[in-house]
């Protein structure tokens, strides 16, 4: 999958978490950046993104996201 | 030597000075040197804590950098963890664990481990093992690298203004400023904002809390003396005494640090205006409270996650909200622990665990603000009648007494009639203030106004009213026991 | 850097003006209404200090201040008398107090009523003293030295105006909007101890007496009760201690600091008169506001029963 693809798809789980159909991300948005995005909706995205995706995460590789471009590299790497 | 005594106000200006006097590349060995004299003042012996767990995390950092086989990276990392949570917990919770057994087993022998252990706990060590703890599961998910030199490594564990209550640092933040040449230039406006946080640091100590703590220390000494209505007063009098005595620390520590250039994380942000116990947590020991998520709420969650992969529980419950409602709890059961080796604690901490997962299932999101503000605000009142406590059983005596026995109001007596006025003024002040900045920010400001003169009233008068409604006998801040 | 040293040097010195000037202001304003007080505590020190005439003063703590009424004194034996006890004070603020007084005045009689534990180490002795810091401009070669007993750095402290009236603020208001009688340092207290008070009160004194068991003396407490004897011998003033109805113990109880202040007290020549043992007031609790203190109708039955045995000392 390319990267601008990852990126589109989860413009569409965001929203679907966020309740917010128009969020626009860009590799370096981070939590603070995203309105609602607290401990109980990161865990609902995670599962989202998984799910959307058709893949697992490691514990490893959801502790090591810093921003959304970490997050679309683990997809990247994973949907390869 | 405690922020609140005559030698700190000489210490700091002294290490200021000789910091700006100092070339770049020895910065760290004046500061480190001043962080260790700072920490000895107290205890001497303990440093001997410190300086071991330093060399610890540090070479076990190192270590896990050097080796790209995951399992040693891991055995390494959990066995530091292990030696970490060990030291803790060897001088921390001994006594009370020692205690526990002794209850459980109805031993007729005298403990061999004294219970004045619990006292002895070295200072600080509740913030250091924390701070060192985020920095060996950040190298670990390789989130920076190792810090390889010794002595900048020590003064992120050891800084001075952090050591004896935080706020609770991140290696990722505050130890790269450890050597940025161009953030520890001799800057007015540094100096500026240092003074002025460390200003209002101490209006909050000696207006609010060293007086409130008069009335609420004369209640709680003596509680089957008092109503249910001298109780209520004494705990939203104790709800101010500790955010202002912890949030007062908090603003010296982060001044001190700003004096120097250096910028530490906020610890609190007007905390008894949230609209949920959700945001107070965003507000309130916000340095501990983002460490718990990222250090172990998250961990915890992606535990559960795995755990709870059923479509629905109970036909209603998704999974999420299992995972959330486990995390959350045992999250802050074990901030409750954090606090102190004490049942009281435990049920402070799993109150608001309860609270948060409440909150999630009712998803109340609808109502007036101001009206969410009080609810939330009674809610958290009622946590710190367990936090104040000495045990169990005194939390639950006040609770029946505001509910079966209201009395009249204690007011202490004679002369002293007007101890808790000078409470209450300060409180008005502090809520004036607070007032103004959470909900007419934007508008005229005296403390950021573009007037240097303006801005040097305004701080030249809130000395003033410390120096007419302030304390000034000794008394220690209360964020140290924990 | 040059020019950011500078710039702060200047905000510096612009700040400490500024304090300075708000410092004289403020204090001069707070110096005003601190001595135009009519009422309370802090208006009767400076009444005492200053005017207050009398042939018998009285000193000691709250236990002074609510227990001799020197208005039924004055009648009975046609004196003149004032009462000085002050709430909390101990024995380094008598005999400062009685320094202040003794620069101009000559009574006939000094009354020094005891509290037991004056010579036990206590902080609140020293903390306590804070109340004579408005009054240190006025007499600073008398009260400048026991400030510095609180702590050598309190001189650095006093050059702020404002400092010298810390935490007076609330009492100046407080008695402003609800003045209190002027009784000649007589505070009366209206509570009638009932069973309940007595029992919890009871309870929370047998702790404070067993842990007081084995607390240290303070040399500068007995330094200053003995300077307070000797100043009033020199002088040819006369010296009567007194200790007050007390509920909660005997005097003939082992109570190292009371038999240290009797041992002085006899080394120079001070008659005692004791009614911790007088059954009347072991008898009646409804005289009593709390174990320590007597209300309004015991004052006055203790004041009338002092005068008779106050006569052979005038």
């Amino acid at each position: 999958m390319e990267e601008q693809a990852i990126m589109t798809g989860l413009e569409k789980v965001f929203g679907e978490v966020f309740h917010d159909s128009v969020i626009q991300l860009k590799p370096d948005t981070i939590v603070s950046d995203v309105e609602g995005w607290d401990s109980f909706s990161h865990i609902r995205l995670v599962l989202a993104v998984e799910r959307s995706f058709k893949i697992r995460f490691t514990t490893q590789e959801i502790q090591s996201w810093a921003n959304v471009g970490d997050l679309c590299k683990t997809i990247l790497t994973k949907t390869r | 030597m405690f922020f609140n005594s005559i030698q700190y106000i000489l210490f700091l200006p002294a290490v200021v000075i000789l910091f700006y006097l100092t070339p770049l590349r020895f910065r760290w060995l004046l500061l480190l040197a001043a962080s260790y004299y700072f920490y000895m003042c107290w205890k001497p012996e303990f440093i001997v804590v410190i300086v071991v767990s330093t060399l610890i995390n540090y070479s076990s950092a190192l270590l896990m950098s050097g080796t790209s086989v995951q399992k040693r990276k891991k055995l390494i990392m959990i066995s530091t963890l292990v030696i970490n949570l060990g030291l803790l917990v060897i001088f921390k919770y001994l006594g009370f664990i020692a205690e526990m057994f002794q209850t459980i087993f109805q031993s007729d022998h005298p403990s061999r481990i004294s219970p004045a252990l619990l006292l002895i706990a070295p200072i600080g060590i509740s913030y250091y093992t924390l701070q060192s703890l985020s920095y060996i599961i950040d190298v670990y998910y390789g989130r920076r690298d190792a810090e390889k030199h010794p002595g900048i490594f020590a003064l992120y564990v050891a800084f001075f203004p952090l050591i004896l209550s935080g706020p609770i640092e991140r290696s990722t933040h505050l130890l790269p400023q450890l050597r940025e040449k161009e953030r520890q230039k001799l800057h007015s406006v540094n100096i500026e904002e240092g003074i002025k946080l460390i200003i209002f640091g101490y209006f909050l100590k000696l207006v609010i809390a060293d007086r409130t703590s008069i009335y609420v220390d004369a209640v709680f000494g003596n509680l089957p003396r008092h109503g249910g209505i001298t109780f209520m007063a004494a705990i939203v009098l104790y709800s101010f005494q500790i955010y202002t005595d912890f949030a007062g620390y908090s603003a010296i520590a982060i001044g001190s640090a700003r004096l120097m250039g250096f910028d530490v994380y906020q610890n609190f942000n007007r905390p008894y205006f949230s609209s949920s116990i959700r945001e107070f947590w965003t507000r309130w020991h916000m340095s501990l409270s983002s460490w718990l998520r990222d250090y172990l709420f998250n961990p915890l969650a992606f535990s559960f996650m795995r755990i709870f992969r059923k479509e629905r529980y109970l036909k209603i419950i998704s999974p999420e909200f299992l995972t959330y409602a486990f995390a959350a709890f045992i999250t802050f059961f074990i901030c409750g622990i954090w606090h102190g080796a004490r049942l009281t604690f435990m049920i402070w901490g799993s109150l608001h665990g309860i609270y948060l997962i409440i909150e999630r299932a009712i998803d109340r999101k609808t109502g007036k603000r101001l009206l969410n503000i009080f609810i939330t605000y009674i809610m958290v009142l009622f946590t710190w009648i367990f936090f104040r406590s000495d045990n169990v059983h005194d939390a639950f005596l006040i609770i029946r007494t505001i509910f079966t026995h209201p009395g009249k109001l204690y007011i202490p007596f004679d002369s002293d009639v007007v101890a808790p006025v000078y409470a209450v003024l300060g409180i008005v002040i502090l809520l004036l203030i607070e007032i103004k900045r959470e909900f007419f920010d934007l508008k005229f400001s005296l403390t950021k106004n573009r007037n240097e003169y303006v801005r040097m009233i305004t701080y030249g008068l809130l000395i003033f009213l410390i120096l007419y409604l302030g304390v000034f006998d000794a008394s220690q801040f209360m964020y140290f026991k924990f | 850097m040059k020019g950011q040293l500078k710039s702060i040097v200047v905000k510096g010195i612009k700040f400490f003006v500024i304090l300075f000037l708000i410092d004289i202001i403020l204090g001069s304003a707070a110096r005003f209404v601190f001595f135009t007080q009519k009422s309370g505590k802090f208006y009767r020190m400076s009444h005492a200090f200053r005017q207050a005439d009398g042939d018998v003063f009285i000193f000691g703590s709250s236990r002074s201040s609510h227990h001799y009424h020197p208005g039924i004194l004055d009648k009975t034996l046609a004196i003149n008398s004032y009462n000085l006890g002050s709430q909390g004070q101990q024995i380094l603020y008598q005999s400062t107090v009685q320094k202040i007084l003794l620069q101009n005045r000559r009574p006939k009689l000094l009354i020094l009523d005891i509290s037991p534990d004056w010579l036990y180490k206590s902080q609140d002795a020293y903390d306590n003293l804070s109340e004579l810091r408005p009054f240190w401009f006025r007499f600073p070669d008398i009260i400048g030295p026991v400030l510095s007993l609180q702590s050598k750095l309190q001189k650095i402290w006093l050059f702020s105006r404002s400092y010298q009236y810390n935490s007076t603020i609330v009492h100046i208001l407080y008695y402003r909007i609800k003045p209190q009688g002027d009784l000649k340092g007589y505070v009366p207290l209206l509570h009638i101890m009932n069973s309940e008070d007595y029992r919890v009160q009871r309870g929370v004194d047998s702790i404070k007496f067993m842990s007081e068991q084995d607390r240290e003396f303070d040399p500068a407490f007995e330094t200053a009760f003995s300077d307070f004897l000797k100043t009033a011998v020199s002088k040819k003033i006369a010296v009567l201690m007194v200790c007050s109805p007390d509920i909660r113990f005997k005097m003939e109880g082992h109570n190292p600091s009371l038999q240290k202040i009797m041992e002085i007290g006899k080394s120079y020549g001070i008659p005692l008169l004791d009614f911790t043992d007088d059954p009347y007031f072991a008898a009646h609790r409804e005289l009593f506001n709390d174990t320590r203190h007597l209300n309004d109708l015991g004052a006055k039955i203790f004041s009338r029963r002092l005068c008779d045995r106050l006569r052979p000392y005038l």
